[in-house]
């Protein structure tokens, strides 16, 4: 249930009921004066936060159709706006309603209209300013509530109708109304600001309105009542020639007295279906609303506030304190997501501070952990000088030697004699050594890559076998390479074994030979020094 | 409502939205500026802790070098830690000496210019490196003589001779006349050698960056 304040200006006079969700109250003001302004200025200003809407149920509200080819929505519109602004009228209140587009109509529909091919049809209503209006108007301008727009009460009383219809149709003693594709409804009913008035709706939306010349507090209305249920119905063949009497349904929303009066003179042909406004308000559920009269102002503003709304009525002022509502709504909702943006910011802020402040902290923490560290190593390294007898030597002059001494040391501890000595078993042989060779391979001078250095000695000469046998050859040389390898066993040695396709019948008084002994320098060394 | 009010309304929520937005921009401000100046600091400090480290690591590495060199120095003879540098006549003295003892003849020896060792390689500081490559051939009338010269000539020079290349060839075997021209001079024994090697040694001073700079000894 929406909080507003709804103005209902007739000719008779204005109520003005506030809807607060709960409950509903009104004040009927006759007419607007300086003496009453006052008051209702009071009222007002206690309810600034409910919105204004104001209904127009005034005499002088005309509702003229004009049918146009088809064409797009955005097309019509733009020419039904053209068409109203092309009205000399400038003053009066006026907006249109798009009704029914022939081309999507049912084909099954009894109502034929009087126009034919697809076309749209577009109701022109308009509504002049006279002067109670401006007055309330003006009135209203100034105060502090919003004021969302003017509505035309036969238009809104669409909603009505609607819901009056939804609701007779759950009950099951009320299936006679039923909204029918093919149904024209004429709604009688009677406003204390307006007086008495037919609304004729199709089942889609309003076809027109007349304010009736009777008061159901008279005596006569009986006569006139039906007089002019039948002139419309008149009217209504004129817009649709096939309509009989059974598809045009009346509803009156009339009191009880009234009622039973007119079902005395009960016309057979009419459909008449009667309620009051108290068991309406029942019908609709609307228990809140305290009705103590037969008129149905209160009604239908209860049920404007509660319906979506049919057709605003707008001029530039309005429009002017419309759009500047929209802007400072949108700049509060603004302002809201700024607050929440600078808070979450500040927030941020705050942590990030918290956080970078705690790891400075903790690097700080280590920073003197690593100092402490630094000094205690600085204190227990081996620095500056020692004394060696007589001399002081640094203790960069010491690993300055002891680096070359690493590198170039054991390639000096090379002993040719030794070497040579532990090959002095070939003495027990019979063979003649020509050349000897000693190369330090893989050693670069320029840089002393001493790592993958390694000796190659080479022996080369020829092994005598004066026998000249082959087999004594075989045997002499097996015995040589065994005694070499059992003597030299910190080494690798290579040599050429003796052919086996040679020719046995020949004889063979000596044969040459040579042995490649490799030693591997730093390879020994590292693992001698794994081996200690 | 009076449109008046209604501007008045829109004006003041405008004016506390830019209040809003400057807030927001300070703030905005605030953060990055705090974070980067907070993060540099933090970033110094890691920095210093990373440098901190590694002078401790570099120290810690020196300090067990220098142990181990400490107990190496103990273990390098004299001779290697020689500083006279590379003498020509010196060693010129050495070898006619030592060929006199061993019946060695024909000796040559070329000498190439010695050169400041680069000192990028052993990282020396305080002293600076020569280093030259020695080629030595003889004649001697005995492989056993010819070996025990070279031996006992690598063993008199001081510093690091690095035999890189000996070889020993017998270009013929004796009949007795050679016995007797041998001694007598006539001939040179039979057994040559060659004898080749790089010669590292010591001179006082901190070395030269250039490992091209030439001396003349």
């Amino acid at each position: 249930m929406s909080k507003a304040i709804v103005v209902l200006i007739g000719n008779n006079g204005t109520i003005i009921s506030k809807h607060n969700g709960k409950n509903v109250t009104s004040e009927f003001v006759e007419k607007i004066s300086d003496e009453n302004k006052q008051n209702l200025s009071s009222f007002f200003n206690k309810n600034k936060s409910f919105p204004i809407y104001i209904i127009l149920d005034t005499i002088d509200q005309t509702y003229k159709k004009k049918t146009y080819p088809s064409m797009r929505q955005y097309d019509l519109d733009k020419i039904a706006k053209r068409d109203l602004a092309s009205d000399g009228d400038k003053e009066s209140l006026k907006n249109y309603i798009i009704l029914k587009n022939n081309k999507t109509s049912s084909k099954k529909s009894l109502i034929k209209k009087t126009d034919s091919g697809s076309k749209t049809d577009c109701l022109f209503i308009t509504s002049s300013k006279s002067e109670n209006i401006n007055n309330w108007l003006n009135f209203i301008y100034e105060l502090p509530n919003r004021l969302i727009g003017i509505y035309m009460l036969p238009v809104e009383a669409f909603n009505f109708f609607k819901k009056i219809i939804e609701s007779t149709s759950t009950i099951k003693n009320h299936s006679i109304l039923k909204l029918k594709e093919n149904s024209i409804f004429c709604l009688v009913v009677q406003t204390k600001t307006g007086g008495s008035r037919q609304i004729v709706f199709s089942n889609s939306s309003i076809v027109f309105t007349r304010v009736v010349n009777y008061n159901f507090n008279e005596s006569n209305y009986s006569e006139k009542y039906f007089q002019d249920i039948y002139s419309t119905f008149e009217y209504l063949k004129r817009l649709y020639i096939d309509l009989s009497l059974s598809q045009f349904e009346v509803i009156n929303i009339i009191p009880e007295t009234a009622s039973s009066e007119i079902m005395k003179s009960k016309n057979v042909e009419l459909n008449l279906n009667n309620f009051t406004v108290r068991n309406s308000a029942e019908l609709l559920k609307l228990n809140n609303l305290k009705i103590e009269d037969d008129y149905f102002d209160l009604l239908l503003n209860s049920v404007f506030i509660n319906s979506k709304k049919i057709l605003k009525f707008t001029n530039q002022k309005i429009k002017y304190n419309e759009n500047l509502f929209l802007l400072i709504f949108s700049s509060y909702l603004f302002n809201i997501i700024l607050i929440a943006i600078l808070f979450f910011i500040a927030f941020m802020v705050y942590t990030t501070n918290i956080s970078i402040t705690d790891k400075i902290q903790k690097a700080q923490d280590q920073m003197i952990l690593a100092q402490n560290e630094f000094a205690k190593t600085k204190k227990v390294s081996m620095e500056g000088n020692f004394q060696q007898g007589d001399k002081e030597i640094s203790i960069e002059r010491v690993a300055d030697f002891g680096r070359v001494e690493e590198s170039l040391g054991p390639l000096v501890k090379y002993n040719f004699i030794e070497t040579y000595s532990k090959m002095s078993f070939a003495k027990d042989f019979d063979i003649a050594v020509g050349s000897m060779s000693y190369n330090l391979s893989s050693f670069n001078s320029h840089n002393s890559n001493t790592k993958n250095s390694y000796v190659e000695t080479i022996f080369s000469g020829k092994l005598i076998n004066k026998s000249g046998d082959i087999e004594a050859l075989f045997t002499e040389f097996d015995k040589f390479v065994v005694e070499m390898k059992k003597n030299i066993t910190d080494s690798e040695i290579k040599y050429n074994e003796l052919p086996r396709n040679i020719d046995f019948n020949q004889k063979y008084y000596s044969f040459p030979f040579e042995f490649r002994i490799t030693k591997k320098i730093f390879e020994d060394k590292v693992t001698e020094n794994e081996n200690k | 409502m009076k449109i008046n009010k209604l501007k008045k309304q829109l004006t003041i929520s405008l004016a506390l939205t830019m209040i809003m937005l400057s807030l927001i921009g300070s703030l905005i401000f605030m953060y990055f500026y705090l974070n980067s100046t907070f993060l540099s600091q933090y970033d110094n400090i890691i920095m210093e802790i990373a440098n901190i480290k590694n002078r401790t690591s570099e120290i810690e590495k020196k300090s067990l070098e220098n142990k181990k060199y400490m107990q190496l120095w103990s273990q390098i003879n004299e001779s290697k830690k020689s500083m006279i540098g590379i003498k020509v006549e010196d060693m010129k003295k050495i070898i006619d000496n030592l060929a006199e003892k061993y019946s060695i003849s024909n000796t040559t020896f070329k000498v190439s210019v010695p050169e400041n060792y680069s000192p990028s390689v052993y990282k020396n500081e305080t002293i600076s490196i020569l280093y030259t490559i020695v080629e030595l051939t003889y004649n001697s009338y005995h492989d056993v003589k010819a070996i025990q010269f070279a031996n006992e000539v690598m063993n008199n020079i001081h510093g690091y001779p690095i035999v890189t290349k000996f070889e020993i060839f017998k270009d013929k075997d004796y009949v007795v006349k050679d016995y007797f021209d041998i001694s007598t001079g006539k001939i040179f024994g039979s057994i040559r050698s060659k004898l080749v090697f790089s010669w590292y040694v010591y001179k006082e001073g901190a070395p030269l960056n250039s490992s091209t700079n030439k001396t003349n000894q």
